[in-house]
Formats: structure tokens, C-alpha cells, sequence
């Protein structure tokens, strides 16, 4: 009788005007149901077999789309219940906990959704990268999709504020105040423009006034629930019509019909994000702490997991450079990546892999590409470890806690950090740029008329070999020589050796102290030119190692974009350098001008 | 030739040319002005900023006028003057002064800190955090408890110190 | 494949879903009230309405869930003996009607909870936890400016009240206008926030709580404060003293009395239309003689906080001369004469010398009583001062007190 019914049903003229093709199961009708519809017809009709193997695109992008359209499902049903003002905002989240059907369920898969989004939408971004899909013609999709990661990251960040609990103020205050540091248009960056004043600086146009309070909440709530989406979703359809205008990467084998083959897959995909996201939101509650009250700073307080990253930057970098300049760097660099790849090949596979030794140390590394994937695959892995330290290593005071050991707020720990003297610090950084120096072809030649086919190989160990040993003698000769500009006022010894040596923060001079204290002060001098030797030899030889690739990479790209690619890799190298500088040898600054707040 | 420059600089040319510069002016102006709406003339903030008298009524030394009411203190030294908030870095408790030693001393756990404000002993990671002071027209000391800085080498100058030789 | 990863993906969906819609409509609400109706005839039943119930008092921006299942307490004819459904004991409801006043402005907890646990604020993050027995009547205050009128109904918070003055408090602690500034101020201790207890919680017992916070600091103030030992600091730091508080040996049912008194000082500030001023004028007592008005004033302004009781001396001063105690009074006569004692008085002596002058200044000194007491007192409290050596005069003065009478 239901089929009798459904027969009929299908003879309406009403249904034939909405669904112009029947359902039976032809190629026509397959064509149809695509071509037909005005969602599915982004597809093609047909695409290639390798397009549907979940082992290539593990459907990144499609689970992020898909979660933003939760997000904006669950938001609008949010909406109805939530006012955006200090008084109410606090009460409304807790009226949805304890007293909106299905409002607790709403609100965590809103929160878990986003975190997931955050996540997908950044192993989205390594897939592609991996499988060299931004390589042309896909540039543009590339920064478009670069500027989609941004915009998802401040959908998180004013999503955070809209609760109006401890959390949510101090880890937007971390934010804003570094939008405050933003260099030229911030009232505490560098170079501030005379006219720049807290009343219309960088931070008051984001949070709408000096302190953050309605007018930030207001702002924010636009932001996050109609500004920024609608921005969002414009760039996100470009970036679909990019996929399908620019093919799919991996054009290999014959062809499948998109219906059923990709949408039952996409289905399938959707399904299971959703069965995820149920029973996460149901064993998991969303937090919520405290009222806001700007009178009480946790401590610590943390920014969101995406952004604790930068926050541990905050340690060893001025404020507007850990939160201004190098993530900026770090986006510039992200959309540089397609234009200055000159490499066409690694299209439309992941690169293979194998097991290789860098002396003793066994190591995994990309037969193909070595240098793109191993340097983009470096800086992902020196993210999500910033992100770790910042979560688990991070307590109250923002001292080192392993992740196993119980918070203290009664544990006093002065650390022990020296400036570099500014002329010292110098040397140092401009030895270490220079080593991105290339020697061209054009000197290589004049060198090898000049001094023999031998001359340009010597040249070039001897341009990195010397460059190693004024880094290393710039770092160790100050370190160990210097006297201590705060003794006697504010330290007990006279020298930073003596001063850092007794530091329990800085083990590597420390154990140097306690050598050439055990071996009496006539081994000084050995031993400082031993280390320089060994230690420039060690960086002198890893320019030496990667002399040729580099000057072959100079001679392939050009001068514009072999500096911005040698620029953007030295200062990745850099950070991690500043890192273990600070962490190992108790080094706050290489220079240091507070009359200009110019400190690196 | 002729037919090449009335293509570019005909009637129909800067007809053309003056509607899309007017129309790149609205579009600029308009841009513009969006922008600034967004930046508000008015704020419903509570003040941070007090007036504290005039610098002939403070002698030299710290000075507890304020503590209670704006949770400050206001220092003269012979160079100048400078204030500090009258908050503990280590848990947010407000701090005494104690003239015969010299010392500001946190009832709550301990911590002490010298007149610029450095710790000298206890729990408190970061020295007492200055407020800006300047001088009005009407020459009364106005502090401003919003701006505040405690990094030694930036909390002696700029707005954060006021010379004034006692 | 697909197929199976299907029927897996959908099936588990719509358990998923099942387990969330049973949750929701099984909160810990709906199901007291439905054991609470079953209770009830059909007629009783009528005049029930179901759901989440809630007081809306906007004037002191509660909105309080509680009666969602304390269904019954204000409805005395149907209460039963068990909780939730009990009434409110007394004419408490009469007095204060839930309309205008809510629940947890007298009781504390969450109001907008629906959950037992989070409604009685026991809970992370929430920092008004439930008034419990006798202190509920912290919250009195709060309105109460005439706390002699319902004497009867706040006996634990009087008793506070009382032995605050009588332990002498005051001589280090302020409240509002009147006390000492050796010690934090206590006027709003009532809502210190957590944040600021985070070094006292590490060695506070049972939950982080105000309310045990408060009770174990007045069982043992140096427990919670112990300051901070050699071994903590770094090389070359100073050391901290544990807390100069002392223990004064209160038992358990004066623990209880001061932590009502103590979690009475909120900062929460009641629209005028609640507050009751006090009513009756205090007399100014009348007393026998100057030594007894002294004796008044002794007490009144905290001295024997210090100074123990009749002057006895004899509390802990960490690095202090003198046996690292505050000195007893007792002697005052020999080495005093009334002018030098009252000037003594008004201008304090601080710091206290050190015993080792390494360490650091002792922590209780003597304060400066300038314009805190008036010409008055100052004589009757030096007439009980030279009153207290009638007791010992038959004994010879200790040497040491030589030293103290040096200035």
C-alpha cells in the first residue's frame, strides 16, 4: 500500500516541479542527481577512482566544512538563548547547562566542534602540503585557504569571550594586549606613530574601549557570529570552486560516478565526525569557571590550546614579537610557500619515505622534496611542541612544572638571566644570517679561473667554517668574560660566568663552571678555545653540509625568493635557537635597547 | 595617431575616467568612514585617572594619602615623582609601608619590596607596577591607574616617572 | 564495507542521541519531583505546576532554582519528613518571603543550578558554597544592622561578634573603620576569592573551601601559613616568617562562632529598601572606676591581642628581644610614669628591635595610637596599666624589663 502510495505520490505535478529526474539507478539519473542539484552540483559529475581512497585526503577538507556547518547549526540554536551583555552572558551559559532541553548537549558539541574544526582544518593544510596539491595551478586556493586557517583560528578566539567566565576575560586580555604590542598602529609596540594613544590604538578599535568589558563582549559576539562567518563563507566558496576549477591533484586511472561513490562517503564521513561529536559532548563537559572579574588574575592564566603556542613564545620574546611579528611571519610565510616552490614535481602523492642516518641517529626522511617537506614538517612539529609546553609544562607564574608535578604557589624560584652585551649579540645574529649568504655561480667561476677548480668548494668551507667559529666565539667569548652589568646592585658575582655559573637554570654554563673550576683557572683559555673550535666546527659544518643545495636553491630561484625563503628558514632556526639559548645557557637577550623597547 | 589619441584622451575616454575616479572616491571615503564608525567617541568605562593634589603638598618620601581610596601610593624622591599600585604581584594582597624599615611588606605571605619597588623578599615573581603620572594644566599630579609598567629601565621614564627636582 | 560502516555509524548515532535525550529528560529535578507527586492526592496535585520552579529577584540579582526539589518548603501542609521535601523550619518564610528574597541569599550554594551537587555549590569554580547549620546565620548580617532584636536567632554570630572583641582581634585586624592595620583588613573576607587562598589551600584539609579555610586559620593559623622554610628559597633570599597570628587556643564551638562572624563580612551590598539599621543607640557604658574603664578600652581596641589577657604578654615574636615574645605589661609602673606611658602609646614603636640582626624584622610591633584614641582613654588605659603591678608588687621587676624601658 506505501508503495502504491509512493507511486502516486511521484505522478504529482508538485513533485515532478521540485525533482526533475526520477530515482532509478542509471547513469542518466546519476548524471542528473549531480548536474541537478543545486548543493551536490559543485561536484563533477565523474571523477577519478583515486579521488575517493579516504588514505589520500582522509576527507580533511570535507570534515572541515563539515563541522562548520554544525558550528553554525548549533550557534544559531545557541543564539536563542544566549544575550550578549556582562550581566546576562554568565547566566545565560549556565541557564543552558541546567535548564534548556538539550541546551548542555548544544553548548559542548559547539565547544568540541570548534577545537575539532581547529584541528582538522590544520591536518587539512599538512595534507595538502604533503601531497603538493598548493603546487600550480593551486596557488591561489593555497592562500586562500591560508587566510580560511586565520579566520578559523579568530572564530575560536571570540567564541572564547562570549561565556564572560575567568577563562574566557584573561585568555582574550593575553590576545588583546597582544594586539596592544602590534608594531606601529599598537600603544606598546616599537615605532609607534605620535598620534597612536590607548584611546585608538590596534587594541582599542579590536576590544572597542581601554578595558574589556561590553563593548569588547558586543564586538566579539558580532564578530564571531555574523562578521567573520559570512567572510568565511565567501572565501569558502571560492576555495571549493578552486578545487573543482583546478581538478583534483591526483588524476590517475579511470573514472567513478560521483553518485553514489563520493556522496555516499561524504555521508558516510559526516556520519561518523557526528557520532564522534555526540559522545564526546556527552562524556564531556564544556568548562566553565568563575564570573569574570578583572580585579582577580588567575594564575596562570593560559590562552586557548591554539594560542598557549604563542603565549610560551611570550618568554623568550617581547611581546610584539611573539604575538605581532612572528606569527605574522608565520602566515606570510604559510602563502609564500606556492610561489616559491619551483619544484613541480610531488603532485598527487605523499612522499616517499625511507630510513636514513644523520651519524648515529636514525632518521625517517622524504626521498622526494627533502628540503620542503622536512622544513614544513619542522615547523608543524615545533608548533604542537610549543603548544605542549605551553598546556602541560606551564604552572602558576608561568615556572617549569613537569607535567607530573603538583602546582605550588608557594614555590620561589629566581632565575638567573643574563644579557649578551649588545656588540657581542650582534656578531652573533649577523654571523648567523650571513650564513644564508649564497656564493653564485658567476663568483664560483671568477674563484675557479682565479685559484683552481678546487677554489670554489674551499672558498665556500672556509666562508661557513669562519662564520661557525664568529658564531661560536660570539657566544662563548661574552659568556665567559664579561663582567656582569647588574653586580653589585643586583647580583652577587662580578662576571656573567660566575653569575650564570651558579644559576641552576643555565646547566650548560653551569657544568662549564664547575669543569674549569675542578680543573684550576690555567685550563681556562684551552678549554674556551677548545669549545669555540668544536662548537663553531659543529655549525660551521652544518653550513658546510648544505652549501651546495643552497647556492644550487640561489641559482634555481633568484635573489627575491631565495631571501625570502633563506630569510623565513634562519628565523624559524632562530626561534629554536633563542629557545635553547634562554633554556640551556641562562641567555635573556643578544641585544638589548629598552631606550627604543627593542629587545631580541 | 589621432585615431590612438582620442581612444585615450577623447571625450568618451574622460568621461569614463571621471566616473570611476568619483566612483573610487565614494568607495575610499565610504571605506574609510567605516572604518572610523568603528572606533567609539564615547565609553561607558568607570575612571582610572585620579587627581592627587598638588606636588608642593608632598615632602619627600612615600606617601599614604591615596592607599585607601585609589590604592595607591605616591613616592617623591629628590628627582621626581612616581606611584605605585598598592597590589602584591604574587596574589593581588594590598601591601604596607613601613616608614622605619624602609619597606613595603605583604601581610599575606610575606613578600617585601623595596621603595622603587623590586622584591626583596617572599613569593612576588615581579616588582610593584607603577601607574602614568603627569601634571595637568592645572598643575594637580594626575595619575592614571590603566597605564601601568614595572620593568626596571622603563618604569623611570616616560609617563611613568615625573621629574621634578625637590 | 560501507554498508557496515553504516549501520555501525547510524546505529551508534541513535544511541547516542537516545542516551542524551534520556539524560535530559532524567535530570535529578524531574526525578525528585516525580517522587514528591506520587506523595500527593489527586486533588493536592492539582495546584502543582511541574517543571523547573524558580524565584526571579531581580532587585538582588538571584534567580534561585531551589524549590525545583525543595518542592515543599513553603507549603507546610504537604512537606514530609524526608528531604527535599521538607518545610522550612520556623516562621523564617513568614518574615521573608521567598518572592522577595530568594533562597541563596540567606543559604548561599548556585541558585541556577538543577543538579543537586552544583545547587549546593560544591562544586569547582563556584565560590559561594552552601550555608550549613548555624552558618546560615552569617548571611543575617547582611541585612541586619539590629542583630540585638533577633539575638535569638543569631546566637553563634553574637558569640562571634563577641569573642572577636574579646580575643582582641582588633589589635591587628580591621573591620570597616576600627582595628589595626598590622594584619590584612578583614571588612570583606567573607568573599576573599579563591584565587587569592591558592598559597593557603596547599595545606588546607578536606575541600578548598572558604568555610574550611576559614576554620582551620582560627584553629591553627600557622598551618595554613607556615612561611617559607631555608630549604624553599633560593640562595640569598630572605627568609619569611610563618604568620604572626596567634593561636589562641579557641575551641571547636569558638571556631565555629568567629568563622560565622567572619563569613558575615561579604562585600555584597543589599538594595536599601532590605537593610535594617541598628535600632536602639548603644549606651555608653558607665563604669566603676578609670581602672575598669581602662580595662574596657584595653579590650576594647585589641591590645590584649598582643598583650594577652591582663596584660600577660607572652605571644610569639619571631626574632624579637626579649625572648621573642610581646612583653608583658605587668611591670609598666616601675618603668613608666604616666606621661612618658601615654606618649609611648600614642606614637607606637616600629620596628621592634631584632634579636639576630641577620633575620629579618620582627612582625608584630607596636602600632601608633595617635589619633585612633582619645585623651580620655588614654588615661583610664594607663591607670589599668599601673593597676595590673598591684598584683605582682610583691615580686622583684625582671632585669629585662630594664632593657625594654629603654627607648
Amino acid at each position: 500500500m506505501i508503495n502504491f502510495a509512493k507511486q502516486n505520490l511521484k505522478k504529482t505535478k508538485i513533485w515532478k516541479s521540485i525533482f526533475r529526474h526520477d530515482f532509478t539507478d542509471t547513469p542518466r539519473t546519476r548524471l542528473q542527481r549531480v548536474f541537478g542539484n543545486v548543493f551536490l552540483h559543485l561536484h563533477p559529475v565523474r571523477i577519478p577512482k583515486d579521488a575517493i581512497r579516504i588514505v589520500y585526503t582522509w576527507g580533511l577538507g570535507g570534515i572541515s566544512f563539515y563541522l562548520f556547518l554544525v558550528l553554525v547549526v548549533t550557534g544559531i540554536l545557541l543564539m536563542f538563548y544566549y544575550r550578549p551583555t556582562t550581566i546576562h552572558a554568565y547566566q545565560d551559559i549556565k541557564d543552558l547547562a541546567y535548564a534548556v532541553t538539550l541546551g548542555r548537549l548544544l553548548r559542548n558539541m559547539h565547544r568540541w566542534a570548534a577545537h575539532l574544526m581547529v584541528v582538522t582544518v590544520i591536518l587539512h593544510m599538512v595534507r595538502v602540503f604533503l601531497t603538493g596539491a598548493y603546487k600550480p595551478p593551486r596557488e591561489y586556493n593555497w592562500v586562500v585557504g591560508v587566510l580560511m586557517l586565520v579566520m578559523t583560528l579568530f572564530l575560536s578566539y571570540t567564541g572564547y569571550l562570549l561565556p564572560w567566565d575567568q577563562l574566557a576575560l584573561w585568555a582574550v586580555t593575553v590576545g588583546a594586549q597582544m594586539a596592544a604590542n602590534t608594531p606601529v598602529v599598537g600603544n606598546e609596540g616599537p615605532f609607534r606613530l605620535p598620534f597612536i594613544t590607548p584611546g585608538n590604538d590596534a587594541k582599542f578599535f579590536l576590544v572597542g574601549g581601554t578595558i574589556i568589558s561590553d563593548n569588547a563582549l558586543l564586538r566579539f559576539y558580532v564578530l564571531h557570529c555574523i562578521a567573520v562567518p559570512f567572510i568565511f563563507s565567501i572565501f569558502l566558496c571560492v576555495h571549493l570552486w578552486r578545487v573543482r576549477k583546478d581538478t583534483f591533484s591526483r588524476q590517475t586511472g579511470e573514472k567513478v560516478d560521483v553518485w553514489p561513490h563520493l556522496v555516499s562517503r561524504e555521508f558516510l564521513a559526516a556520519l561518523w565526525v557526528t557520532v564522534v561529536l555526540f559522545v564526546w559532548s556527552i562524556a564531556l563537559q564544556a568548562p566553565l569557571e568563575e564570573l569574570a572579574n578583572i580585579n582577580v588574575t588567575p594564575n596562570p592564566s593560559k590562552a586557548p590550546w591554539y594560542f598557549v603556542g604563542l603565549q610560551e613564545l611570550l618568554v623568550y620574546f617581547d611581546p610584539w614579537i611573539a604575538g605581532v611579528a612572528l606569527p605574522g611571519l608565520i602566515i606570510f610565510g604559510l602563502m609564500c610557500i606556492p610561489y616559491v616552490d619551483l619544484n613541480p614535481k610531488g603532485v598527487g602523492s605523499y612522499p616517499r619515505m625511507q630510513w636514513s642516518r644523520a651519524g648515529p641517529i636514525p632518521l625517517w626522511t622524504p626521498v622526494e622534496r627533502p628540503f620542503a617537506v622536512n622544513v614544513f614538517m619542522f615547523g608543524i612539529v615545533l608548533w604542537f611542541v610549543l603548544i605542549f609546553i605551553g598546556y602541560y609544562c606551564r604552572g602558576p607564574n608561568w615556572e617549569w612544572y613537569w607535567p607530573w608535578e603538583e602546582w605550588s604557589h608557594r614555590r620561589i624560584s629566581k632565575l638567573t638571566l643574563k644579557n649578551l652585551p649588545n656588540l657581542w649579540g650582534g656578531l652573533l645574529l649577523a654571523s648567523y644570517f650571513l650564513q644564508g649568504v649564497p656564493i653564485p655561480n658567476t663568483i664560483k667561476q671568477r674563484l675557479a679561473s682565479r685559484g683552481g677548480p678546487q677554489a670554489p668548494a674551499i672558498a665556500s668551507r672556509l666562508f661557513h667554517g669562519g662564520l661557525g667559529l664568529v658564531m661560536a666565539v660570539a657566544l662563548l667569548v661574552p659568556l665567559i668574560t664579561a663582567p656582569d652589568p647588574d653586580y653589585p646592585a643586583r647580583s652577587r658575582y662580578p662576571t656573567l660566568f660566575a653569575a650564570l655559573g651558579h644559576a641552576k637554570n643555565a646547566p650548560v654554563v653551569m657544568g662549564l663552571y664547575n669543569l674549569i673550576e675542578r680543573l684550576g683557572p690555567a685550563w681556562g683559555l684551552p678549554v674556551l678555545s677548545g669549545l669555540i673550535g668544536v662548537g663553531g666546527l659543529i655549525v660551521g659544518g652544518m653550513g658546510m653540509k648544505f652549501a651546495r643545495f643552497k647556492d644550487r636553491m640561489y641559482e634555481e630561484l633568484g635573489l627575491i625568493k631565495y631571501a625570502m625563503v633563506m630569510g623565513l628558514f634562519l628565523l624559524m632556526m632562530g626561534v629554536l635557537g633563542k629557545i635553547v639559548l634562554r633554556l640551556l645557557f641562562g641567555v635573556k637577550y643578544l641585544i638589548s635597547m629598552p631606550a627604543f623597547n627593542f629587545n631580541i | 595617431m589621432q585615431a590612438n589619441l582620442e581612444a585615450r584622451f577623447g571625450r568618451r575616454q574622460f568621461l569614463l575616467k571621471a566616473g570611476w575616479a568619483f566612483f573610487y572616491l565614494f568607495l575610499g571615503g565610504w571605506l574609510l568612514s567605516n572604518i572610523r564608525f568603528l572606533f567609539p567617541n564615547v565609553l561607558y568605562e568607570p575612571s582610572l585617572t585620579f587627581k592627587a593634589g598638588k606636588p608642593e603638598e608632598y615632602p619627600l618620601g612615600v606617601s599614604e594619602k591615596w592607599k585607601k581610596a585609589q590604592r595607591a601610593w605616591i613616592i617623591r624622591t629628590s628627582e621626581g615623582f612616581y606611584c605605585l599600585w598598592a597590589r602584591c604581584t604574587h596574589l593581588g594582597c594590598t601591601p604596607n609601608w613601613f616608614e622605619a624599615e624602609g619597606r613595603f611588606k605583604c601581610p599575606c605571605h610575606g613578600s617585601n619590596f623595596n621603595p622603587p619597588g623590586d622584591v626583596l623578599a617572599g613569593p612576588a615573581p615581579k616588582p610593584l607596577w607603577r601607574c602614568a603620572i603627569r601634571l595637568t594644566e592645572d598643575g594637580q599630579l594626575l595619575i592614571d591607574k590603566g597605564r601601568l609598567e614595572n620593568r626596571p629601565g622603563l618604569r623611570e621614564k616616560g609617563e611613568f616617572f615625573l621629574p621634578m627636582k625637590a | 564495507m560501507k554498508r557496515v560502516l553504516f549501520l555501525i555509524g547510524t546505529a551508534l548515532l541513535a544511541l547516542a542521541f537516545g542516551l542524551s535525550y534520556w539524560q535530559d529528560t532524567n535530570r535529578e529535578w524531574t526525578q525528585y519531583q516525580r517522587r514528591f507527586l506520587r506523595t500527593l492526592t489527586k486533588n493536592e496535585r492539582r495546584g502543582m505546576t511541574g517543571g523547573i520552579t524558580q524565584l526571579i529577584v531581580s532587585d538582588l540579582h538571584r534567580v534561585d532554582r531551589c524549590t525545583s526539589c525543595h518542592v515543599a518548603i513553603d507549603k507546610p501542609q504537604l512537606a514530609l519528613a524526608e528531604e527535599p521535601f521538607t518545610a522550612h523550619p520556623g516562621e523564617y518564610l513568614v518574615w521573608h518571603p521567598p518572592e522577595r528574597f530568594g533562597c541563596t541569599v540567606c543559604h548561599g550554594g548556585q541558585g541556577l543550578a538543577t543538579e543537586v551537587k552544583a545547587a549546593h555549590g560544591d562544586l569547582k569554580h563556584w565560590e559561594e558554597p552552601l550555608l550549613r547549620g548555624p552558618l546560615v546565620q552569617a548571611s543575617c548580617r547582611k541585612c541586619h544592622g539590629n542583630l540585638e532584636e533577633i539575638a535569638s536567632h543569631v546566637p553563634t554570630l553574637i558569640q562571634g561578634l563577641v569573642l572577636f572583641k574579646a580575643k582582641g582581634c582588633y589589635g591587628c585586624h580591621k573591620i570597616g573603620e576600627f582595628g589595626q592595620t598590622i594584619a590584612p583588613e578583614l571588612t570583606e573576607i567573607g568573599s576573599k576569592p579563591y584565587a587569592l587562598m591558592k598559597a593557603d589551600f596547599e595545606f588546607v584539609e578536606g575541600t578548598h573551601d572558604r568555610i574550611n579555610w576559614m576554620r582551620q586559620k582560627l584553629a591553627n593559623p600557622r598551618k595554613l601559613n607556615p612561611g617559607f622554610r631555608k630549604e624553599e628559597l633560593p640562595p640569598g633570599e630572605e627568609e619569611v616568617f610563618p604568620t604572626a597570628m596567634p593561636n589562641v587556643g579557641l575551641r571547636e564551638e569558638e571556631i565555629e562562632a568567629l568563622t560565622v562572624y567572619m563569613l558575615s563580612l561579604t562585600e555584597e551590598k543589599l538594595p536599601a529598601a532590605y537593610v535594617i539599621p541598628s535600632s536602639t543607640p548603644q549606651p555608653k557604658p558607665v563604669y566603676a572606676s578609670s581602672v575598669e574603664a581602662g580595662r574596657a578600652v584595653f579590650e576594647q581596641y585589641g591590645c590584649l591581642g598582643c598583650h594577652g589577657q591582663g596584660g600577660m604578654g607572652g605571644r610569639k615574636n619571631f626574632n624579637a628581644q626579649l625572648g621573642e615574645e610581646v612583653p608583658s605589661l605587668v611591670y609598666v609602673k616601675v618603668y613608666y610614669d604616666r606621661e612618658s606611658l601615654k606618649e609611648f602609646i600614642r606614637t607606637g614603636r616600629q620596628p621592634v628591635p631584632r634579636a639576630d640582626p641577620t633575620r629579618p624584622t620582627p612582625p608584630l610591633y607596636m602600632p601608633a595610637w595617635k589619633d585612633k584614641i582619645s585623651e580620655e582613654e588614654l588615661d583610664q588605659v594607663a591607670d589599668y596599666l599601673f593597676s595590673l603591678y598591684e598584683q605582682v608588687a610583691s615580686t622583684q621587676p625582671p632585669a629585662q624589663a630594664v632593657r625594654e624601658a629603654t627607648p
